[in-house]
Formats: structure tokens, C-alpha cells, sequence
């Protein structure tokens, strides 16, 4: 007998005693839902976890600084900075050049005068704005950084509203921090997109004895909200734009009084090819004579704990799954009592003992298998159930949302899983069931 | 259906319904018109440094928000007591750095304030516009005066006399406010119009780009 | 195989069972030949080893002592596989109680025994084929708890012609079948040597089947009495 006859066969004596084989494979469904929404869910929390600490860009990013390296303090994750040393289109290449390295981000900030827009937005808490004397939002002193949105991947920027701006257009992004300034909750971000700011980078100059200041204006429109702190500024501009503030900027003088910074580039980011690659690439890039900082220590501990934390629920579904592969031998124990004229006739028909174990194997496997599908399936939505409850609690606290994936692998190693599991678990009565003596197909005389 | 179809079926479901759950950030690249420069060359009182919200209230500011139909940048050239012969010294060089589309002008206030002499002053605006002329290659709109109190009618007439001729002989735009009576902002800044006074000056100017077109 | 040569040949037969009461012998050195294409009838009282020879000659049990011999092939020297391989290419079986798979359906059940016996295409034509040999062409699709006693006798002789078995053995066939089944499904039967050129050995109480047979062997006490 084939295995494709076998799995026919199979399928008429499951659904022969329908509620028996229900019954067994609810028993494997709700086990293999266990495990798969324990992991489901764990594998979102730990995504989540990382977000968090590396603030939501790739786990493997350095950020470097225009400073060189404090030789006292090279192994931590946020050293202090040596005496500065601009960055330059030199040094970005260099850096860029070096092993391992996936990619490098430069970041441009410049001193700027944010211009807000006059009145107060939908939402807006009145107490908790700054005004001029016509009563209308008073301009503040801020940074603008300026980054290649192209790249945008590769940076802890994570989007709470709208989107970032188009490289080359007059469109910016604002922080959390720009929201505080208003009075507007988190939860509103989006009464900001659309909205008009004016942006104006000083330049000093000289008029007799006295130095002054003129400003270079743009307005720019407001298209998302990030939820991170970008340093110092609150406004994500195009790489272009923060470059061509900074050319006005540099041209006049006392830049020092105005804050205008010395490095060509204010900071880079830099992804390393995977999180075991990140000691070497800031070990590679202090060699040039850079400070960098990663959070490398942190996630390797975080990481290290949440693979505990999974193997632990791991095992938890893995028990319940042995439950009720337990289960299963079991039923096909007693089917296997039941049956024992049926296997005597299919032994009479010419069915040898392999035959007889095939067909009782491949019922288990059908079992599990069903079970198996039933369980990834019900698992999926207990865990956007549980999602739906923490993101009620996330939303309430302000907080970013989980999201939660179903991994092609884990669907197929939970009903592979499960059918393997099954498989075993009806290895013995298989077995008994081939043993049987074909004289049982005389009946009980 | 067959049962090898069903699980085919089965399958293809699973899959489409597949997912790493992550969002994908990353916007294309922008198809955005060349913008604009605008120039302001001018005092403080263009500046509308004693207006209660300058930065939205004087002139330039809502030329800039109001009256640009592509996307622009605005370069403040005009500060503190600023005369033409300051502007040739300190404000033309911005001109031939910033390579602006649109000079906005509105200087006098100051020299009918120190009384330079109406010819003198009409003599260094014709050398500024000439300048503006060669370094910007933009369109350049100068102001007149409107009458303010601390202007003497007689010399704010001769004044704007000069302002007319050289706007002429330069192949510039006259933007006309002589017949406009504004507000001063408080009675110590009395040569400073008060933001109502800005909106005018603003329409004007705002009247005469709409009808040179952006 | 002609009529003349012997299709089985039993020498000194023995059969015993173990029991909690001890080691009771169900058969006693039996011996017998049947020939060819012959219709045999077993008879005896209960407990006198009927089903026990039947068992032996269908393979279902090894031969514990003396030899027994179906169409040349030496029973004893079989493997437990050369067994199943025995009783699946020469031996076609049909109980008393039908013993039918009650999922399958008849036209299925008949299949079954095809694909037990490795037949890997055109099963379903020779299912259909055999059903309707035995007149069941408008039966194919039920179930056997929808079939009449003689209806499911029906199928299970076509079950049992499925692989062309040289060797039919029947248990107390007519059993559990009523008057008018009987007759109709003893004519199938007995006509199943001339068609199928096939040798059928009985297990009967009823002396009307026996009355069909071409010899009767009595059985008593594990032994051939007549």
C-alpha cells in the first residue's frame, strides 16, 4: 500500500468516528495554539523590546561623533568624547570603506528659529504654549537636522504620524518634543501634519563695532511627527536643506557665539553587518579617530534574557504538545481495540504488517497535522486578541503599538511540529496494530 | 476538489497571510519646482523689530507667506538703521552671493532721518539698483515712502521723486506707496509703521509680483 | 490447474491454542486433498476445528505441525510477509458477517482489496466490473449499513475475486442471510470454480449447501471423520 492510499484510507476511518478524531484534534489544536501564540507573542515583544533600546532603528547602528575617541573609555556603550575633530566628506568615505560596514548615514544640524504656526491647533492645551505679545505662538530658538532620507531605513527614526519629508522638497518632520511645545497630546499628532512652519538659520555679521544677525527663511511643511528626540532639534529636514542652512550659516561670523557647529557633518550613523560585527566596526572606526557610542552592551543582555524568556514558553507549549501527543496514543490505543476484526480482514485481504502500521501511522499524522493547522490558526488570534489588550493600555499611556507578524517559519514548524509529534505518539499502537495476529479476521469464536 | 488542490489552496492561504509585521518607512524621491530667493533689502523697520510678532507681521514675512507661488527662500538683508549707502556696503553683497529671482527694496526711512539731501540719496539708490541690477539678474521692486509722521511731507515727496526716476532709468518695478497714509507703531518709533501699516505695504508689494507673475 | 491435480494437499495436520485452562488441540493430524476447481463442503460439529482449517488453508495462521500445500506452495515455509503476499495473490475470503469496512462504500470496499494487492491503476473499472458481475452496478455508492444481508454478501464475494484468487474460502457464508438470500448467493458461490476457475471450500452447518458441494468433509474433534 502507498503512502497516497494510505492517507485515503486515513481519512475515511478519521472521519469515521468523527467526534473521536474532533476531540483529538481540538486536544493538539489548542496545544499547538499554545505554543504557537506563546511565540507569536514573544517574538513581538522582544521586536518591541529592541525597538525601544536601539530607539527604533537597526540594532547593529553606531553613531559616531565629531570628536575623537576617550582612549580611558573605549569598551562602554556611551563613552565620553575626546577633543573635537570634524567630520568630513573624507572621513564619511573612509568610515564607509571600512569592513563590515552596511551603511552610513551622515547627519547635518544647524542653529535655527523655528516659527511655529500663529494659533493654537485643535487640541491644543492654551496652558502650555509660549506667546508673543499679539498672543500668537512665539518663535523659539532650536536645532534643525538635517539627514539623507533615502536612508531613513537605516536610522532610529520611528514615524507616529504622517511621513517623512521627500528629499529635495521644502517638507519637514517634527518630534514628540515640537508636540510638548504646543500643547498637544501624542495621541494628536496628526493636528500637525499639514500645518506651515518657518524655519531661519542665523548668519552674524559685522556692522561696525557690533555683530549682527540676519536669518535665511524657508518655509517648510510640516508632513509627519517621529516619535524620537532628534538630539537637539526638533525638526527632521532633507540632508539638502540642513547642508544648505549650514552653508549660510558658516559664511558669516563668530559662528561659535551662534552655536553653528565646526564639522562639516554633525554626527554619522553607521550599520554594521549584524550585531556581532558592531565591537569590530567602532573598534575599526576609533582607529580613524572617531568617538562612537551603541547601545551593544545593552542589547546583548536584553537579548540574552528574552531568548530565556522564550525558551521558557517554548518549553510551556512544548509540554502541552506532548499533553496531547499523549492524547493521541491514547485514542489510537483504543481505536486500535476497537478495530482489531477490521485490521484481521485487512490482513485477510492481503495486507501485511507494514500495511497495517502505515495506515495507523498516517491516521495519527492526519490528527496531528489538522491539529497542527487548527492550532497556528487559533494561536494567530489569541495572540491579536492579547495584542488588541496591550495596545489598549500602550495607546493609553502614549505609547507606540505593538504589531504583531506570523512568520511563514513558525506556521510551518508548528505543523510540522505537531504531525512529527503525532507521529510518534502513534508509533506504539501502529505497532500493535501490525502485530495483531491475522486470525482476528475470523471474529471472536 | 481535489485533494491536492485543497492543500495547495490551504498552503497559498497560509502564506498570504504571512507577515514579518513590520511597517516599511521610506518615501520616494520628490518631484519638487526650483525655488525661489527672495531678497529684502531694507532697515529695521522692514524688519518690524518693534511689532509684537515681527517674524509674522512685517512686510517681508507676508510677502514670503502669502505671495510666492513656488516654494521659496527668504534671505533678511534688511536690519537695524540701515541707509542706502549701509545697504551698498553691507546688504549688495548678499545679492551677488544669494543670486536672487525677486529684490525686494524699501529703504529712505533712515536718510530722510539723518536729512541726507534728496539728489545724494537719489544718486546712491541709482548705484544700488544698478548693482542689484548686475548681480541679481531678478526682478527688483522698490518701495516709495508712504507717509508716516515722522516723515516731512516736502522731503518725503522729493524722496520718492528720486526713487520714481531711478526705479526708471534702473528697468526696475516701482512699488507705489505714496499715496498711502500709515500708522506709526508706538510714538517713540514713529517712522516705523505699525502692523496694519506692514499689511499695506505687503499688498502692495504682494499686487505687483502677481502681476509680474512667479 | 486442471481438475485432476490436487489444489490443496493436507498431511498429518496439527493445531493447538493456549489457554488459562491448558493446551486444547483443535486439530489432529488431519489429512485431506482437494482437487482443482472442486467445490468443498466443511462440516462438524462446533468446536471441531472448522474455522481452525480454514484459518490454516487461507494462511491466516501458520501450520503448527504436518504440512499443508495450496497450489504448490508449501505453508509452512512461509514468512510472516510471504504469508500476506499468500493470501493476497491466491486467497479470497468471505465471512459470515461480511466483514465489510462500514466507512467505505461497496464500490470502495471492493478497491480496497485491489490496492492491498498492489494493483496501482484501473482500479476503479474493476471494482466496477466485479460489483456488477454480482449484480450490484446500481450499488456502487452505498454504504454497507445501506445494503441488504445478501447485498452485502454480494460485495464481499466481489471483494473476494478482486486479486483472481485460485483458493476461495468461505465461512458459514449463508449465516447470517435469510431464505430467499440464501439461494441466490449459494448459485453465485457455487458457480464461482466454473467462471473464475477457482477451487471454494465451505464452512457449513446447512445441509443444503453442503447438498451443492461436490464432497462433504466432516470434521469431529479436530479430526476428518468422512
Amino acid at each position: 500500500m502507498t503512502w497516497r492510499d494510505a492517507i485515503a484510507l486515513a481519512a475515511r476511518s478519521v472521519g469515521r468516528k468523527l467526534g473521536r478524531a474532533v476531540l483529538t484534534v481540538l486536544a493538539v489544536g489548542l496545544a499547538a495554539a499554545l505554543l504557537s501564540s506563546l511565540l507569536i507573542a514573544s517574538t513581538a515583544a522582544q521586536r518591541r523590546v529592541l525597538d525601544q533600546v536601539s530607539d527604533g532603528g537597526p540594532l547593529a547602528g553606531i553613531q559616531v561623533a565629531p570628536a575623537e575617541p576617550d582612549p580611558g573609555a573605549l569598551d562602554s556603550d556611551n563613552p565620553p568624547r575626546g577633543d573635537p575633530r570634524p567630520i568630513d566628506d573624507n572621513a564619511l568615505r573612509e568610515i564607509a570603506a571600512l569592513p563590515n560596514v552596511d551603511a552610513v548615514v551622515p547627519i547635518v544640524a544647524n542653529p535655527a528659529i523655528v516659527v511655529p504656526p500663529p494659533d493654537p491647533l485643535p487640541g491644543a492645551d492654551p496652558r502650555r504654549r509660549d506667546l508673543t505679545r499679539a498672543g500668537t505662538f512665539e518663535p523659539y530658538f532650536d536645532t534643525v537636522v538635517g539627514v539623507d532620507i533615502a536612508q531613513a531605513d537605516d536610522l532610529p527614526i520611528a514615524i507616529i504620524a504622517g511621513r517623512l519629508p521627500l528629499a529635495g522638497a521644502p517638507e519637514a518632520a517634527v518630534s514628540s518634543g515640537y508636540l510638548r511645545r504646543l500643547g498637544i497630546d501624542k495621541g494628536q499628532a496628526d493636528e500637525v501634519v499639514g500645518t506651515e512652519i518657518v524655519v531661519g538659520a542665523p548668519r552674524g555679521f559685522v556692522d561696525g563695532d557690533d555683530v549682527y544677525v540676519r536669518g535665511r527663511w524657508v518655509r517648510l511643511l510640516v508632513v509627519g511627527v517621529v516619535a524620537q528626540e532628534l538630539g537637539s532639534g526638533q525638526v527632521l529636514v532633507p540632508l539638502g536643506e540642513a547642508q544648505a542652512a549650514r552653508r549660510w550659516s558658516t559664511a558669516g561670523v563668530e559662528t561659535e557665539r551662534f552655536d553653528i557647529p565646526e564639522s562639516p557633518y554633525t554626527g554619522l550613523f553607521v550599520v554594521a553587518h549584524g550585531l556581532d560585527r558592531v565591537p569590530a566596526v567602532r573598534q575599526a572606526i576609533t582607529d580613524v579617530g572617531y568617538s562612537t557610542s551603541a547601545p551593544e552592551t545593552l542589547i546583548e543582555s536584553v537579548q540574552r534574557y528574552l531568548r530565556v524568556v522564550e525558551i521558557v514558553l517554548a518549553g510551556i507549549g512544548v509540554i502541552a504538545l506532548a499533553i496531547a501527543a499523549l492524547g493521541i496514543t491514547n485514542a489510537m490505543l483504543a481505536a486500535v481495540r476497537e478495530r482489531r476484526r477490521e485490521i484481521g480482514v485487512l490482513k485477510a485481504l492481503g495486507a501485511s504488517n507494514r500495511d497495517v502500521r502505515r495506515i495507523f501511522l498516517v491516521e495519527a499524522g492526519t490528527l496531528g497535522f489538522l491539529g497542527g493547522i487548527v492550532g497556528t490558526v487559533v494561536g494567530y488570534g489569541a495572540a491579536q486578541l492579547l495584542a488588541g489588550v496591550v495596545n489598549g493600555y500602550l495607546r493609553s499611556q502614549r505609547l507606540e503599538t505593538v504589531q504583531l507578524g506570523l512568520p511563514l517559519l513558525l506556521v510551518v514548524a508548528v505543523v510540522v511540529g505537531s504531525t512529527v509529534l503525532a507521529l510518534v505518539a502513534g508509533t506504539v499502537p501502529a505497532q500493535r496494530a501490525a502485530r495483531l495476529p491475522a486470525r482476528q479476521a475470523m471474529g471472536d469464536r | 476538489m481535489s485533494r491536492a488542490t485543497l492543500l495547495v489552496v490551504v498552503a497559498a492561504f497560509l502564506v498570504a497571510g504571512c507577515s514579518s509585521g513590520r511597517d516599511d518607512p521610506g518615501p520616494p524621491e520628490a518631484a519638487v519646482p526650483d525655488p525661489e530667493t527672495v531678497l529684502v533689502i531694507g532697515s529695521g523697520s522692514s524688519e518690524g523689530s518693534e511689532l509684537r510678532d515681527p517674524l509674522r507681521e512685517a512686510w517681508p514675512r507676508l510677502v514670503f507667506a502669502e505671495s510666492l507661488t513656488r516654494p521659496a527662500t527668504l534671505v533678511s538683508g534688511a536690519s537695524g538703521p540701515a541707509t542706502v549707502s549701509d545697504a551698498l556696503a553691507l546688504q549688495l553683497p548678499l545679492a551677488r552671493e544669494v543670486e536672487p529671482d525677486w529684490v525686494l527694496v524699501m529703504l529712505g526711512s533712515y536718510d530722510l532721518n539723518r536729512e541726507t539731501p534728496p539728489e545724494v540719496f537719489g544718486s546712491q539708490l541709482r548705484e544700488l539698483l544698478a548693482a542689484l541690477d548686475a548681480a541679481a539678474g531678478g526682478r527688483v521692486l522698490v518701495a516709495d515712502l508712504p507717509a508716516l509722521p515722522a516723515y516731512g511731507d516736502a522731503a518725503r515727496r522729493a524722496y520718492n521723486d528720486e526713487i520714481a526716476a531711478a526705479v526708471s532709468e534702473a528697468g526696475a518695478t516701482l512699488v507705489s506707496l505714496a499715496n498711502e497714509t500709515l500708522e506709526p507703531v508706538d510714538d517713540e518709533h514713529d517712522y516705523q509703521p505699525n502692523a496694519a501699516g506692514h499689511r499695506v505695504i505687503a499688498d502692495a508689494f504682494g499686487a505687483v509680483i502677481h502681476e509680474l507673475g512667479t | 490447474m486442471t481438475g485432476l491435480e490436487p489444489a490443496i494437499t493436507v498431511h498429518d495436520l496439527g493445531h493447538a491454542y493456549e489457554t488459562s485452562a491448558g493446551r486444547i488441540t483443535v486439530l489432529d493430524r488431519v489429512t485431506c486433498t482437494v482437487l482443482a476447481g472442486q467445490i468443498v463442503a466443511v462440516m462438524g460439529p462446533s468446536g471441531a476445528g472448522k474455522s481452525t482449517l480454514l484459518c490454516v488453508l487461507g494462511g491466516l495462521e501458520p501450520p503448527q505441525s504436518g504440512s499443508v500445500t495450496v497450489v504448490g506452495r508449501d505453508l509452512r515455509l512461509l514468512s510472516s510477509d510471504q504469508l500476506a503476499a499468500y493470501r493476497r495473490e491466491t486467497v479470497g475470503f468471505v465471512f459470515q458477517d461480511f466483514a465489510l469496512l462500514g466507512q467505505l462504500t461497496a464500490l470502495e470496499n471492493v478497491e480496497l482489496a485491489l490496492t492491498l494487492g498492489r494493483v496501482r491503476r484501473g482500479r476503479r473499472d474493476r471494482a466496477k466490473e466485479l460489483l456488477a458481475a454480482v449484480g450490484l452496478a446500481h450499488r456502487f455508492d452505498h454504504r454497507p449499513h445501506a445494503l441488504s444481508g445478501g447485498e452485502n454478501q454480494r460485495v464481499a464475494i466481489a471483494r473476494a475475486l478482486a486479486n483472481s484468487p485460485e483458493l476461495i474460502l468461505a465461512d458459514e457464508p449463508t449465516g447470517n442471510l435469510d431464505a430467499g438470500s440464501t439461494g441466490a448467493i449459494l448459485d453465485l458461490l457455487t458457480g464461482l470454480p466454473r467462471d473464475h476457475g477457482c477451487t471454494l471450500v465451505i464452512v457449513t452447518h446447512d445441509p443444503v449447501v453442503a447438498a451443492r458441494a461436490d464432497r462433504v468433509l466432516l470434521l469431529a474433534d479436530g479430526r476428518i471423520a468422512a
